[in-house]
């Protein structure tokens, strides 16, 4: 494989779940609320990959890996509205509670709390054998829950852009009232966005799991936060935070692949990223006040 | 940009209830305390003695926990003074450690020519790297407009690689097998008060720092215009104060406490920098501004109890087969049922729904309990709609 190919492969592995779990940000966005529990989400996405993978098969195990963060999600959404709770401090909690909770069941389940490599958990690349063709090998070179995370990603954009659900969580987002007066309960678009939202994190989460067949702790490295951040760089737009995701991806990866190729510390690659980030977001900023 | 409806509870400007959020927070925790101990241990009475009792057993494992809430009650300072300006900085993770490493090498490498002055030396290094981390966002924001949110947060993950790779790299003490920077000389630490426990002036200068932002939040004509900032900045620039400050010196006032925090973890029971040893402390001290209600004079006591919860699951773990994140999945439940803002109105409806009943009022009592609500909103502990629905 050539250094491109290598380049490019190592960054759709990085877009995948990063896509699905913006794409599960916006869904938030769309109903007018900020969904801060995206990085807990992938914990539990990715935990509930592992365990139901020790416990049951893999496909089973994807299957609860979308269901549980979607039910968390959900849920978290149910009690913010009935008990009028900040929404945001409850995303904060459930970033605090899945960690730990995670940690308390994997030694229960695992009997460790920190890695625990499960037999069989690690997604096999479907279409490896075309990963060695010219250009378009690094989009054969993927793992089955990678196309899956793109797929989720991709299915969560379609709702958002082509279904009435999307027409109403944009309504419920712009004008609740307006769709009270429309016969329509806006609490329950936005449970549903949320759950849509839990679900994307789910895929994300499971991907990340399934390509080192293991549960590991803090695996979810920040994803929630870059995804979050993508959604706004995008402008809260479907095609914009997908390109969002694209730079962050190829950001990554340099990043990544610099460690390969350069005597430059691995950290100081890894930070790079975020610093030229936040430079983008203050150059974007100044440019659009500009034009104010 | 996001919206200031969010993140109300936390912003909640003007700071009310937090004393009776307090005592919410202290119901909850020991709730959770005594479920997580029936349900997660196989010997639930060693579990509870030692996660109640452990803690104030002893003067010095009470001071020692003292010890422990004084950074922590300094981040949460910096978060109300940030959020109740209205912006929402995320970054005080990197800020602290950002702190811890600046001290750490000033305290460790300054000793030779400062002496003992290489204590505030490290503190002031501390709070300068705080600062500086915070700078970023705080100038984004006031020369760009840019959200302080998403830059607080990748400029806070950014600083987090590099002290990694700084105590990890180039500063590590290659002779001890933990990822950390050599030990500062006992001379350059903060002097300990009552040895054996591991307490310092910290804690004081916590409550000192607390006391004092509660008199510039009540007391003072910059506090309100910073208050005022918060809630509307449009307003407060109509009203003559400095915008344009206002815009930016929060967030840096926030970054430098963060700093102050880390620097007091290195000179206090850390005792040099260690990879990873801000721990979450800039997301434990949203929740305890929370637990605070945003009211600087309640910090001290909404941090000790997060100390408590933190100290407690420790010796529990040690003294029981408790598992030692009870404590963080404890405080993350109490975060999120201390924001359940309207109980309160719920709760004080139905007593005096109960009452208005036993005098055979209860239309009476449905209407006073009505009219209360509006009144306890305007006090700020009351409801909040969740953003969809504001």
């Amino acid at each position: 494989m050539s250094g491109l190919s290598a380049f490019l492969t190592d960054a759709i592995a990085y877009l995948a779940p990063l896509s699905a779990v913006a794409m599960g940000g916006l869904a938030t966005e769309y109903v007018g609320s900020l969904n801060i529990a995206l990085e807990g989400l992938i914990v539990v996405g990715a935990f509930s990959y592992a365990v139901f993978g020790l416990l049951l098969d893999p496909v089973a195990a994807y299957v609860a890996a979308l269901a549980v963060p979607a039910a968390v999600a959900y849920a978290s959404d149910l009690f913010s509205r009935k008990t009028r709770a900040d929404s945001f401090v409850v995303g904060l909690g459930v970033n605090m509670l899945a960690p730990a909770a995670a940690s308390i069941v994997s030694q229960a389940v695992f009997g460790t709390k920190g890695v625990a490599v499960v037999p069989g958990l690690q997604a096999a690349r479907s279409f490896g054998g075309l990963a060695a063709l010219p250009l378009a090998g690094p989009l054969f070179g993927q793992r089955w829950t990678d196309y899956l995370a793109v797929a989720a990603a991709a299915l969560v954009a379609l709702a958002l852009a082509r279904t009435p659900f999307g027409t109403r969580a944009r309504a419920a987002g712009m004008n609740a009232d307006s769709l009270a007066m429309a016969g329509l309960d806006a609490g329950r678009v936005r449970g549903a966005a949320y759950a849509v939202s839990g679900l994307a994190c789910g895929a994300a989460g499971a991907a990340l799991a399934a390509s080192v067949g293991a549960w590991v702790p803090s695996m979810s490295a920040g994803r929630g936060w870059i995804a979050l951040v993508a959604v706004y760089l995008g402008g809260k737009r479907l095609g914009g935070t997908f390109a969002a995701c694209a730079l962050f991806a190829l950001l990554l990866s340099l990043a990544n692949g610099a460690q390969a190729v350069s005597s430059a510390p691995a950290e100081l690659l890894m930070s790079a990223p975020y610093f030229l980030t936040a430079a983008v977001v203050i150059a974007g900023s100044a440019r659009s006040r500009r034009r104010r | 940009m996001i919206g200031p409806i969010a993140f109300r509870t936390v912003k909640d400007a003007g700071g009310a209830g937090g004393f009776r959020k307090l005592a919410a927070g202290i119901v909850v925790a020991a709730g959770f305390a005594v479920l997580a101990a029936t349900a997660l241990s196989n010997e639930p009475v060693a579990a509870l003695g030692a996660f109640f009792a452990a803690p104030f057993a002893t003067p010095s494992s009470f001071l020692s926990m003292v010890e422990l809430s004084a950074p922590l009650a300094l981040c949460a300072l910096g978060v109300i003074v940030t959020f109740r300006a209205g912006h929402f900085s995320l970054g005080g993770e990197g800020q602290a450690y950002a702190g811890s490493l600046a001290a750490a090498i000033v305290g460790y490498y300054g000793y030779s020519s400062l002496g003992s002055a290489a204590t505030g030396a490290a503190v002031l290094a501390g709070a300068l790297a705080g600062s500086l981390v915070a700078a970023v966002p705080a100038m984004g924001r006031r020369f760009a407009g840019a959200d302080v949110l998403l830059t607080s947060i990748l400029v806070s993950q950014g600083a987090v690689f590099a002290v990694d790779w700084a105590i990890g790299g180039p500063l590590r003490d290659v002779a001890g097998n933990l990822i950390a920077m050599p030990a500062l000389r006992p001379d350059v630490l903060l002097a300990r008060l009552a040895p054996p426990s591991t307490v310092t002036l910290a804690p004081i200068v916590a409550v000192a720092l607390c006391l004092a932002a509660g008199l510039y939040f009540e007391r003072t004509r910059s506090g309100a215009a910073h208050d005022l900032y918060g809630r509307n900045p449009l307003f407060a620039e109509l009203q003559g104060f400095d915008s344009k400050l206002l815009s930016w010196a929060p967030i840096v006032a926030s970054g430098t406490l963060h700093g102050v925090a880390g620097a007091l973890m290195v000179l206090g029971a850390k005792g040099t920098a260690i990879r990873g040893m801000s721990g979450g402390i800039g997301w434990s001290a949203i929740g305890v501004a929370l637990v605070a209600g945003s009211r600087p004079s309640a910090v001290p006591l909404a941090a000790l109890l997060f100390a408590w919860l933190d100290s407690g699951s420790r010796q529990a773990a040690v003294l029981s087969d408790l598992p030692p994140d009870a404590g963080q999945a404890i405080k993350a439940l109490v975060i999120m049922l201390v924001s359940v803002r309207p109980a309160w109105a719920l709760i004080r409806r139905t007593l005096r729904s109960r009452a208005g009943a036993r005098v055979g009022t209860d239309a009476a009592a449905d209407a006073a309990a009505d009219a209360a609500a509006p009144v306890s909103r305007a006090r700020g502990g009351g409801a909040g709609a969740p953003e969809g629905e504001a």
